[in-house]
């Protein structure tokens, strides 16, 4: 815990250290035309300077058989941690290309957590609970962030660069990768964006066993 | 008659047997619509019972695929051989999982850009594009993501299912199918007990038997199915078609919503009213045993009716020829026997009223016993204008003596025959007759315009019967001669007497009048002689004046006549009788009493009568008083 106040703090000290001028990007999503898109990750890539990733350390719980939160980011090389705070045991596994592991059957925090190396989506789910679905937005980019309730994003503080915009959500039908934005000085842009995303398609869980199968 | 009972006897006999016939035929006719009608309604419900578990079997199938499906999507084993890559090992784990569903045949693997990743139909199929993309389209759109279809693989009808393949996200698409193939129609026609058929469309509009429990004509199930995919049939419409000889009602029913796929579901007519024509054959000879049976009871009450009819006709013809004494014995207590018992009564009465007229027309004669028998028998009478004619035999009472009573009365009898015949013979009928006398009537009851001429014939055939009976010596040694006197007139005729006792007569002046005259025939040696009335009524007859005379009880002098001949067969000598007759009267009358005695002589020698010796006496008479010129030439009766 110590370890990672210290690299947060260190993390600041840096932003503030390289950054001569501030600029500013908000995003605000919306689905299908009026709904804030929620949840969704929205990541910055900066063309022209390096910025150093600090890996982070995440934890996603696992309660009333739900992945609590379901949408996670986590920085290139940090690691996972999967407590299981329902009273059954629960299979967490992921064949995702970014990372395939399986956490068999097990109750409460386990000891070790999972590391995520490589950038990418990783799907989880659970080998006894079909609908149960987490994803792990594993990142090379400290400018990703998850929209909030209103759709809306704010990076502050940005160095002057052009900037390749990411926009990744579960739902989300289209490949929203190649946006690019030059931001310079004391920039405050703001960009709206409209995004298809698909309805979700259900999942069986404790249907009406009593259904009357001749309906 | 004999033909005729015949005929009525057919008569029945094919009215009964046409109805037996009619209503057998009625029955047999509507029974046979019904069962028709209800074979077609039952097969008709159980067609449509039998697509309801058609598609209910189709569904349940359908399901089992999906929850299939939703196992091996769901199956973490599988996962690890999908995220293998290896398309062999992928192929090796889908066939291991196709091996355990009996229910499915092929089942695929397709990537979410609807390329093949595996298909259990063929091995080396990878990465080509999966042949029915609606179906993905379809199951995108469905909040499960799942969706089911039918295709057609090689001209076979396949009913696919495709559902997500979560790994844990939708990584790919599951697709599994069966073939509705023989195996399946034969299956459903065991479950239904119908033939069943599938008809796919193999190319839109374009539709093929792709299996089907009946080999046949398959174009009239194509063109079933043509014509309801036209929208030129209802849906469902239920059909009567033929196939292979037979008829079979027939239900297309769509296997999908999208109409790809058809099941015809059909039952044989003939085979369902099998059972009918069994009854068919039941009924048929019911209606041959009843046909004989009907023409037998027929035949017996045919019989039974036609024989009291035929004997009721036989004793009716025998009443006509006038055998009343005919009865019919018929131990029946119906309406043939009522008739029987009503025929005798008519019988009894017959022979009754015959023996009353048979007894009536011996006490009168037969004309007034028609009369009395024709209408209600009343007294009273009315006026008629008649002739009447009396007859009686001379010196009857000197006659009888030294003869016996029963001899009398057998000459009598023999007379009065003889003279009734006489009578009736010229149309006159016998009134009564008075010991010896006869009185007979012409003109009634029945009215005769010649009854003077009638009465006149009658008097001369009586004559010349009389004449014949004494040549033949009828009555023995005894010579009888009768006097007749006629006369015309009005009387009154019509039933005298008393209401219990009553008889047909005449009553009147002309009745005394003949009488009368009847006195005089012995007087004048004639013997017919007749009333002046009479006498000019009988034109045909040819007349000698006798006398003017008055009658006792008659105050009017009246002349009298002797009828000698019909005027058409006058002989000379009745002529020359006349002649001098006429000759005589008219000097007479003159009083030239001598030339009238000359003449008298000259009648004498050609009349027989008396007459020349009355008027020969009378004229004496009157030459010793002569009677002046106020003399009426009457000679006076004083004696009956």
């Amino acid at each position: 815990m110590n370890i990672r106040l210290s690299k947060l703090i260190l993390l600041s000290i840096f932003l503030q250290v390289g950054t001569t001028s501030a600029a500013e990007l908000r995003i605000k999503l919306t689905k299908n035309g009026e709904l804030p898109l929620a949840n969704a990750v929205v990541k910055l890539e900066p063309r022209n300077h390096k910025v150093k990733i600090v890996p982070q350390n995440k934890v996603i719980d696992q309660i009333n058989k739900e992945f609590v939160p379901r949408i996670v980011i986590v920085i290139q090389g940090g690691d996972i941690n999967f407590p299981n705070k329902d009273n059954i045991k629960h299979h967490v596994y992921s064949f995702s290309d970014a990372k395939q592991f399986e956490l068999p059957l097990y109750e409460g925090v386990l000891a070790e957590s999972v590391n995520f190396e490589k950038p990418g989506v990783v799907v989880l789910g659970c080998n006894i609970h079909d609908w149960m679905r987490g994803y792990i937005y594993v990142t090379d980019s400290p400018y990703t962030m998850l929209t909030n309730r209103e759709g809306t994003v704010s990076f502050e503080s940005l160095p002057e660069d052009t900037y390749k915009l990411s926009i990744w959500h579960p739902g989300l039908n289209e490949d929203l990768k190649n946006m690019s934005y030059t931001l310079r000085g004391e920039d405050s842009l703001e960009i709206n964006r409209d995004v298809v995303i698909k309805p979700v398609v259900k999942i069986r869980r404790n249907q009406n066993r009593r259904r009357n199968r001749y309906d | 008659m004999l033909f005729r009972f015949r005929k009525f006897q057919t008569r029945l006999l094919s009215f009964i047997l046409l109805t037996v016939f009619f209503i057998q035929a009625a029955i047999y006719f509507s029974v046979r619509k019904a069962n028709i009608e209800n074979a077609k309604t039952e097969i008709s419900r159980s067609l449509q019972l039998g697509a309801e578990v058609f598609t209910r079997i189709i569904h349940e199938r359908t399901q089992n695929l999906f929850q299939y499906a939703r196992l091996l999507s769901a199956d973490y084993a599988f996962k690890p051989a999908f995220y293998s890559g290896d398309h062999m090992t992928i192929l090796s784990a889908m066939e291991n999982h196709l091996a355990r569903l009996v229910e499915a045949e092929i089942m695929l693997l397709v990537d979410l850009e609807s390329n093949i990743i595996a298909s259990s139909m063929n091995s080396s199929e990878v990465g080509v594009p999966f042949k029915w993309p609606l179906l993905i389209q379809k199951a995108e759109k469905d909040e499960y993501a799942e969706a089911t279809g039918i295709v057609m693989i090689q001209n076979r009808p396949y009913q696919l299912i495709v559902v997500p393949y979560f790994a844990p996200d939708i990584s790919a698409w599951v697709v599994l199918g069966f073939a509705f193939d023989q195996g399946v129609a034969e299956d459903i026609q065991t479950l239904v007990q119908s033939e069943i058929s599938f008809v796919g469309q193999a190319e839109p509009g374009k539709w093929r038997v792709t299996a089907g429990t009946i080999q046949g004509d398959n174009l009239k199930l194509i063109e079933m199915i043509d014509q309801i995919t036209k929208n030129e049939l209802p849906k469902s419409k239920i059909q009567t078609i033929s196939l292979n000889q037979n008829l079979f009602v027939s239900l297309a029913q769509p296997v999908d919503e999208n109409r790809q796929l058809f099941a015809v579901l059909q039952r044989s007519l003939d085979e369902s009213l099998k059972p009918y024509l069994r009854l068919e054959s039941t009924l048929l000879n019911i209606f041959l045993i009843t046909v004989v049976i009907s023409f037998l009871i027929s035949l017996m009450l045919a019989k039974k009716v036609t024989h009291p009819v035929k004997i009721l006709t036989e004793s009716a013809s025998k009443i006509k020829l006038g055998n009343y004494t005919e009865r019919i014995e018929i131990n029946l207590k119906d309406e043939i026997g009522q008739l029987a018992d009503s025929f005798n009564s008519m019988a009894r009465g017959l022979e009754e009223k015959e023996k009353v007229r048979n007894l009536l027309g011996k006490v009168v004669s037969t004309e007034i016993a028609e009369e009395l028998l024709s209408r209600d028998i009343e007294l009273g009478g009315e006026e008629k204008d008649v002739s009447i004619l009396f007859s009686d035999i001379r010196n009857f009472t000197s006659i009888c003596e030294g003869y016996s009573a029963k001899q009398i009365l057998n000459m009598l009898n023999i007379y009065l025959t003889a003279m009734s015949e006489a009578i009736e013979e010229s149309q006159g009928l016998i009134d009564k007759y008075i010991g010896d006398a006869v009185m007979a009537l012409f003109g009634a009851p029945n009215d005769d315009p010649e009854s003077a001429s009638h009465a006149i014939a009658a008097a001369r055939l009586m004559s010349d019967k009389l004449k014949k009976l004494n040549a033949q010596n009828v009555f023995g040694d005894l010579t009888i001669n009768i006097g007749i006197g006629i006369s015309s007139g009005r009387v009154v005729a019509g039933n005298m007497g008393s209401p219990s006792r009553l008889n047909y007569t005449v009553i009147g002046d002309t009745v005394n009048l003949s009488s009368r005259l009847e006195g005089l025939t012995k007087f004048y040696g004639v013997d017919v002689i007749v009333s002046e009335i009479t006498q000019k009524r009988a034109e045909d007859w040819v007349f000698q004046e006798l006398d003017w005379v008055k009658v006792k009880g008659k105050s009017e002098p009246i002349k009298i006549y002797r009828p000698l001949c019909l005027e058409n067969n006058l002989s000379s000598h009745c002529r020359r009788v006349v002649d001098v007759t006429n000759d005589f009267i008219h000097l007479y009358r003159k009083q030239c009493w001598n030339e009238a005695l000359a003449t008298l002589e000259t009648l004498k020698s050609i009349d027989s009568s008396n007459l020349p010796s009355i008027y020969r006496q009378r004229i004496e008479a009157l030459q010793l008083r002569p009677p002046g010129q106020s003399w009426d030439f009457t000679y006076e009766f004083d004696f009956k």
